[in-house]
């Protein structure tokens, strides 16, 4: 163990050590690229150089699923089984290379070469199944596992309309090829409070999932007096199903850059971070290189410039307070709000945060200003939206439709189940919208508008955009049973009611879903379920059973045997008064797992 | 100034910046708490003194939300027990509460089923006892945090404990599972003194409870028996951790 040399490290880290615990996520990324994982030693010695105490940075590497703590392998393999990639065969393809390389999920071989792990969504949906070999994306993988693409995933953009997309679909658009800022320019000769009522005026609200109207955001990070303001662009797109900012960053950067420059100009901010999901290096370059070029032609400087920062692994920093603790070289625990980013964001200054596809239409809004913009879409909803498909369809890929357009159009142009791109006669099962933390939506829903109005008077979240697709050949247990996986799995672990809830309410699913059912598992879950919306603390919590939810009011017949009572359950929307459980329960063996650290589970090394 | 506002239908007046959970205590309305302690920062992270605010989709954490004119407040709708009482089953279906008697009061209190989540992973673990201070049984742990916030900047500045593993598998821990004389503890006790659940137990109390007499335990702390000159007091001389040899 004494023998690692920690002088690549220095020079490794040196330029971090001025952001003291800021850097703390670089360096530690910096580390494990020279040494593969981050052996007690290099801790330490990023915790001198960077003066953080040696126990937090241990607790960060402990939060984070891309630093690894114990040796892994030369090469990692990380194979995504969420929804969309098990539905081509993810679960196989992971089985097939674990077979071949003689490995469970999770261990590394004999002789250090390679790790095999299952991953969470790494927003390849459109192109499963996938896995992410290294630094590259490996999509389109055959079904005999014979043949794939690997490197820079492909873009398949569709749809009906390209505005935020018109530059997408080809390869990454460099400045020379998207032109002068001609919006941001036109910004700098108006009034920031002008920006800012022009923003307000298109109706722009954030595309993230939490639909906050854009203009009101800016207008108060914009009054809020401080020496120091930000921009965030949150990258951290983690949705399972999400992949929309995947492809807008690869394929048009400059378009989320120009932005975050109007943005920055409108609150008067002069320093911006760019927070990108670990699962997408190979965006990070493209990146890099956009702003070099944004750079020569003076867009960025002294007057507002922008950093990148990579996320680890943890789903929770999409939540906006979580991502700035994440930036700020902390666990990505959530904060309690308020207050607001707006007023104590970013290193408790007033910061600007919003989503990559937000961030895109502000230029398309000043460039043709918002009344011209309003002319597409509706009145509530205005402009047009990027929808990720999924799953059971012919053409999957990003959709970029109006506002307005209904479900049954949408699922038309993609070939999905009952549709007339489809050869087979299987009809509609479900749809998953708005991803993991979204709903289910059935055919019953095919004529809901495609508008926040229109499905939120449906009941149906229109979240990040996704579009998950199931036919009726589709278990949606199986489903359900990998949503609880994903939440028990990304719960920061803060709150109780998600840090219990999300592991309770896995474990009830997989129950379930291995035919297991047991009287009061209905009431359980919607306990369960019902504390973790009503009492987290963030939106993960609030949103974690949110699907489940929906599938149990659609499907309450999965959730019992036959033989009990059901009517006053089904009914049961509200409060459960009583609990009216566990005295008929089988007493099943009590699960005695010890808490060994998440480390120690997930990387154990293959014993000789 | 002072602002009225409705809790649980009752007008009640109270000083403007004053928390939900202040205001109930000092009207004599009972608002459970398990994280909170006055003398750390409030992290509102157990929920259980959440309260329904009329205008709210979520429910509220009355130990950080502050009382506004108008406020109407529910400390005990439908909506509040159901969030109370499952997290308290979940609780008993995580950890060991046996050194809880709060927690098993209000159990009763919401008639939570301790057996509600009869087949759950628990989360359990060894005691730790690796230094002259205190144990450390992380199977009654209950992640308040405030071991590590008196620590960190809530109090000592120490900076020796954080957190292991995340979700339902977090729990504390320090650098790479150092035992506690490698880490920087200076062994001040505040951690044990704000711990709710017995998790962080005093050395001396921990060998009491396990049938040692405090004889015994003079010896095995200093090697030697202890003698007072206050006669009968033998077993009660402080362990000040600078006795001769």
């Amino acid at each position: 163990m004494s023998e690692i040399d920690l002088t690549p490290l220095k020079l490794a880290i040196e330029s971090y050590i001025p952001l003291g615990r800021s850097g703390l996520l670089p360096a530690l990324h910096a580390a494990q690229k020279i040494y593969g994982w981050l052996p007690q030693e290099v801790a330490s010695e990023v915790a001198k150089s960077l003066r953080v105490p040696l126990a937090d940075v241990h607790g960060v590497i402990e939060f984070y699923s891309l630093y690894y703590n114990e040796q892994v392998g030369e090469k990692i393999i990380r194979v995504c089984t969420d929804q969309a990639c098990t539905l081509k065969g993810g679960d196989r393809l992971l089985d097939h290379l674990c077979k071949y390389y003689d490995v469970e999920p999770g261990q590394t071989t004999e002789d250090l070469s390679l790790t095999i792990e299952r991953s969470p969504c790494l927003g390849l949906c459109e192109l499963a199944p996938a896995a992410l070999v290294d630094d590259d994306a490996e999509t389109s993988i055959s079904p005999d596992f014979h043949s794939y693409d690997l490197g820079i995933p492909q873009s398949l953009v569709y749809g009906s309309i390209r505005e935020l997309t018109s530059n997408c679909g080809e390869s990454t658009t460099t400045l020379a090829k998207y032109g002068e800022y001609s919006a941001y320019q036109k910004a700098l000769k108006v009034k920031p409070e002008d920006v800012i009522a022009e923003i307000k005026a298109s109706g722009l609200v954030g595309r993230g999932g939490a639909a906050f109207p854009t203009g009101i955001k800016w207008e108060g990070a914009a009054k809020a007096q401080a020496d120091q303001k930000y921009v965030v662009c949150n990258a951290d797109e983690s949705e399972p199903g999400t992949f929309k900012d995947r492809i807008l960053l690869l394929d048009d950067p400059h378009r989320t850059i120009e932005g975050m420059c109007i943005a920055a100009y409108a609150i008067g901010a002069s320093k911006g971070y760019i927070y990108i999901r670990g699962e997408y290096p190979y965006i990070v370059p493209v990146l890099e290189n956009a702003l070099i070029e944004a750079r020569e032609a003076g867009y960025l400087g002294e007057k507002f410039d922008i950093e990148i920062r990579v996320g680890a692994g943890a789903y929770i920093c999409g939540e906006e307070t979580a991502l700035f603790e994440s930036i700020e070289g902390k666990r990505g625990f959530p904060r309690v709000k308020p207050p607001f980013p707006t007023t104590n964001g970013l290193f408790d200054k007033p910061t600007v945060i919003n989503n990559v596809e937000t961030l895109c239409n502000v230029p398309l809004i000043i460039s043709k200003g918002s009344a011209e913009y309003r002319k597409i879409g509706t009145e509530k909803s205005p402009g047009s939206k990027l929808f990720c498909v999924s799953g059971d369809v012919v053409k999957p890929g990003l959709y970029e439709i109006p506002f307005g357009v209904t479900l049954r159009a949408l699922l038309k142009m993609a070939g999905g189940p009952s549709t007339s791109l489809r050869t087979d006669k299987k009809s509609l099962k479900a749809v998953l919208f708005g991803g993991a933390a979204g709903a289910f939506a059935t055919s019953a829903h095919l004529d809901v508008k495609l508008t926040f109005e229109d499905l939120r008077a449906a009941g149906l979240p229109l979240g990040s955009g996704v579009v998950m697709v199931f036919d009726e050949t589709r278990n949606i247990l199986d489903v359900l049973k990998r949503l609880g996986k994903f939440f028990a799995h990304e719960s920061c672990g803060k709150c109780y009611p998600c840090q219990m809830g999300t592991q309770r309410q896995m474990e009830i699913l997989d129950r379930v879903a291995a035919g297991n059912v047991v009287e009061g598992d209905f009431v359980c879950l919607q306990d369960v379920g019902w504390t973790m919306t009503d009492a987290s603390l963030c939106g993960l919590g609030q949103t974690a059973a949110s699907a489940v939810l929906s599938a149990m009011k659609l499907w309450p017949e999965l959730f019992k045997d036959e033989g009990w009572g059901m009517k006053d359950e089904e009914k049961s929307e509200k409060v459960s008064k009583v609990s009216m459980v566990s005295k008929v329960k089988p007493k099943t063996v009590k699960k005695v797992v010890k808490a060994t650290t998440k480390k120690s589970k997930k990387t154990t090394t293959k014993k000789k | 100034m002072a602002i009225t506002f409705l809790m649980d239908g009752k007008e009640v007046t109270a000083e403007e910046n004053k928390t939900l959970l202040d205001i109930a205590r000092e009207n004599g309305v009972d608002i459970p708490t398990i994280c909170f302690h006055e003398a750390t920062t409030a992290n509102a992270l157990c929920r259980i003194c959440v309260v329904e605010v009329e205008g709210q989709r979520v429910l509220q954490p009355a130990c950080i939300v502050k009382a506004g004119a108008g406020m109407k407040v529910q400390t005990r709708s439908e909506k509040v027990i159901r969030a109370r009482r499952t997290i308290l089953e979940m609780l008993d279906s995580t950890m060991d509460l046996s050194e809880t008697p709060e927690i098993q009061n209000m159990m009763k209190d919401y008639n939570a089923d301790p057996n509600r989540f009869p087949d759950a992973e628990r989360r359990e673990s060894d005691v730790k006892d690796d230094n002259p201070m205190y144990v450390r049984d992380y199977s009654k742990c209950l992640l308040c945090w405030r071991c590590v916030q008196v620590c960190a900047e809530d109090a000592q500045y120490t900076f020796a404990i954080n957190f292991d593993g995340r979700g339902f598998e977090t729990q504390i821990g320090t650098f790479f599972g150092k035992s506690i004389p490698e880490t920087s503890c200076v062994l001040c006790g505040q951690c044990v003194a704000v711990c709710p659940t017995g998790a962080l137990k005093p050395k001396r109390e921990f060998l009491l409870e396990q049938g040692m007499s405090p004889q015994e335990i003079s010896v095995l702390n200093t090697g030697r028996k202890q003698k007072s000159k206050v006669k009968g007091r033998d077993d009660f001389r402080p362990l000040t951790g600078l006795e001769e040899r």
